[in-house]
Formats: C-alpha cells, structure tokens, sequence
C-alpha cells in the first residue's frame, strides 16, 4: 500500500503528514544511503538532505511516474553518490568494493532493534553469491542492466529474470 | 502481455528499484493501473524491499527528524519573510503612489480653488473698475456738458459775493441762460448749511424789488461738485441765495442771505 492520502498532504506542505512520511521511509532510506556512503554520519547528513529535497520537491512527484517508495529512492541513490564525490568523503575514504548489503547486515548493530532484521540476516547469508551482487548493483546502487551485466559479466536478457529469482527466493524465505 | 506475464516478466522489480527506462515505466504503471494483480506484487516488491533496505541502516538517530524540521521550518520562515517582503513592497510602493497620487489630486483641488477664487476676485476687481470707467466717463460727460453750457455765447455769468454781516467768505457763481430760461448755480463757496436748515435760490427784480424763489438745494450735502441746475427761471436782474428752514419758505428771511449778486 501507497499512503496515497498522507503524499497529498505532505504535497500541500502538510508538517504531520510529512512526519508520518518521515517515519515510514527514513529507516529504509537511510539503509540505501548507508549502503554507498558506508559511514554512519556522513549517511545521516544525506538523510537530512534527502528528506528537506522531499519537502521540497513533494510537488514534482505523480504517482504516473511510479511509486513514492521508489521516487524516495532514487533521491536517495542520487544524493547518496553525490556525497562520494565531496571532499569530506574522499578523506575518509573506505573500500566500497568490499562491502554490501549483506556484509552490512552482518555487522549491523542496529538487529536488535527490529526483531524481522534477525531472521532478514540468516535469509541474506543465504543467498547465493551472485544474488547478492545483482540486488546490491541494480537496487542499491542503481546501476543500469547493461552496466550491472558488464560488471557481472552474465548476459543482459537475463539480468531481469536472474533479479527476479533472487529477489523471489529473499520474499518467500521473508514470509515464512 | 496479461498480469501474470508481468509478473514473470522481472520488469516489476526493476520498475520499483527505479531503473526501467521511461518507455517501460509507462509500460508498468499502466498496466498497474489497470490490473489489481500486477499491483498487488508491485506493492509486494516494495514491503520486501523496504524491510531489507531498513535491516542495513544502522538506525536513524532521534535527533536527525528535528534537524530536519529545523531547516524545513528555517525554510518556510524564509520563504514566508521573504513572501511578507515582497507583499510589503508592493503594497508599500502601492500604498506610496496612492499617497502621493492624492497628494497630487490634493494639491491640484487647492490650486483649482486658488486659481478659482483668483477668477473671482479678478472679475469682481473687473467690475470695479469698469464701473469707475463708466463713473468716470459720465463725470467727464456732465463735465463737459458743463464745459458746454458755460461757453455757450448766451451765458451770462453772475458772481454772487458773500454777504459781509452774515457769511462774509461765502460765494456763489450762477451761469444763467436767458434763452433757455435756465441756471447753473456753482455753490461751492457755501459753508454747509445746518442742520434742519437748507438754502434757498431767489430771482429777483429791482425795481420794484421782488424775489421769487427758484430752488431749494436739498441735496446740498450729498452732492460732489455743487453743481445745480435750476430751470423755470423768471426774469431776472440779480440772484441770491438765503438759509431757510427744511422745506424752503415764501419769502426770503433776509438776514440769513449769504450771498447776493445783481446782472
């Protein structure tokens, strides 16, 4: 479900509906922007930044173009890689190959918090390699499916199912 | 393709990651719109997607929403002062040409009523002056009437001295017109008379010694050149001029005749 009611509000500069925005997207927002900037302060400033452009910029959204989730996200994504080409992130640069999602997730001290992050871990460690590669490129990086088949160096037509299966596999384990 | 196409078709996925191409993401969000079960999965994707994407956030601290609410506030207060300046410049600059626009209708009704009350005066000191124009023109007419009647060659010019035990600085001057039986009495040299009092004008005729009157000046106050014209004059051998009680008398009170003046 789309809280379609509160976005009409928070279009009209409404301050509670923007809260109840906030609430329900900040987390998962901030766990897209994490992912890139891997560095907990740096990925909290781009929280802010993104959340003041979705006040800002709530106007420009229609739900023609997609959903608000995804509409979020790519502000997010975009706001995200903007700040790993700023200076202050280049000074404390970190190895971005060698960390993803699931690396995340394993080193996470924020699980205990939410009691669906525990078993969401044990059903990430399970995915295979390749999974992990595809939904960390396509869905948290934004990468194109003819980028993300260069870099894994499958075949572009099969890149959208290949997503699919992975991402099927993650849901069932998740509704179990 | 039907929603199950759609739903194999692994475009749902990458519609909610947000990297379809334009074209596609028409595609999706019409057949969203026309088929509840492409939807329900799109919605599906997006619950899966958002509680991973939660699980590797290291948590968002609490202080982070106020931050936000600071700047956005920061902002709509900017925004608002800056709405409120722009209003108030132009409802100043508004305001501005309307004070000055009355101010100028203002000073425009008061010139008006200068310039009207100008007209006015003017027209009044127009008036004023045509009048003495036309005083003045008729002064100079009787004058020359005067100057007329005294040259005429039938004129006989009187002197008419002041009597020595009654008034002896007193004079008159009579012009009379045998012809047209008329007098000219200059009574200037007269004292004016007292009140209740005027002077009355006799003809007389010496031999036997008769007065007959030819006038009383009753207007001998008002008028400016004491000039007066008698007409109806009997013949006569001398003139003289006699203070009588208001109204005249039938005979002469002779001592109160000022002057006297035989032909």
């Amino acid at each position: 479900m789309q809280p379609d009611i509160l976005i009409a509000q928070l279009q009209k500069r409404d301050e509670k509906a923007f809260s109840e925005i906030y609430k329900m997207y900040s987390e998962s927002t901030l766990g897209i922007i994490y992912n890139i900037v891997l560095d907990r302060d740096l990925a909290e400033e781009v929280l802010q930044d993104v959340f003041i452009k979705v006040w800002d910029k709530a106007d420009t959204y229609s739900s023609n173009k997609g959903r608000f989730f995804t509409w979020i996200l790519n502000i997010a994504r975009n706001a995200a890689i903007d700040k790993t080409r700023s200076k202050s992130f280049k000074n404390s640069r970190k190895n971005l190959d060698a960390n993803n999602f699931v690396h995340i997730l394993e080193d996470n001290g924020n699980l205990d918090q939410k009691t669906n992050s525990i078993g969401l871990q044990k059903f990430v460690k399970a995915l295979e390699p390749l999974c992990i590669k595809i939904i960390d490129l396509l869905y948290f990086k934004g990468y194109t499916q003819v980028e993300a088949s260069e870099i894994l160096e499958i075949p572009l037509g099969t890149i959208k199912t290949r997503n699919r299966n992975c991402l099927n596999t993650l849901r069932q384990s998740m509704q179990d | 393709m039907n929603a199950q196409e759609y739903i194999a078709s692994g475009k749902l996925e990458l519609f909610v990651y947000g990297t379809l191409s334009e074209e596609e993401n028409l595609e999706i969000t019409k057949a969203i719109q026309e088929m509840p079960e492409v939807k329900l999965e799109v919605e599906k994707i997006e619950a899966s997607l958002k509680i991973l994407s939660e699980g590797v956030s290291p948590g968002v601290s609490e202080r982070i929403w106020n931050i936000i609410l600071g700047k956005i506030g920061k902002n709509t207060e900017t925004k608002v002062v800056s709405m409120e300046k722009r209003t108030n410049w132009a409802a100043i600059s508004g305001w501005a040409a309307a004070i000055v626009f009355l101010g100028g209708i203002f000073w425009m009704m008061k010139q008006n009523n200068d310039l009207n009350s100008t007209i006015v005066e003017n027209n009044l000191e127009k008036t004023r002056l045509e009048e003495q124009i036309v005083s003045t023109e008729s002064n100079l007419e009787e004058a020359n009437e005067l100057l007329t009647i005294l040259r005429d060659k039938d004129i006989k010019s009187v002197n008419l001295p002041g009597n020595q035990a009654v008034s002896p600085n007193a004079y008159a001057k009579v012009f009379y017109n045998e012809t047209t039986r008329t007098v000219h009495l200059d009574a200037r040299g007269l004292p004016e008379p007292p009140e209740g009092m005027v002077y009355q004008v006799w003809s007389l005729t010496l031999d036997p010694l008769t007065p007959t009157s030819i006038g009383l000046l009753d207007t001998f106050i008002t008028d400016t050149n004491k000039v007066f014209v008698l007409d109806n004059i009997p013949e006569s051998e001398a003139f003289g001029i006699t203070l009588e009680p208001a109204g005249g008398s039938a005979s002469p009170t002779m001592n109160q005749l000022y002057t006297l003046g035989i032909i």
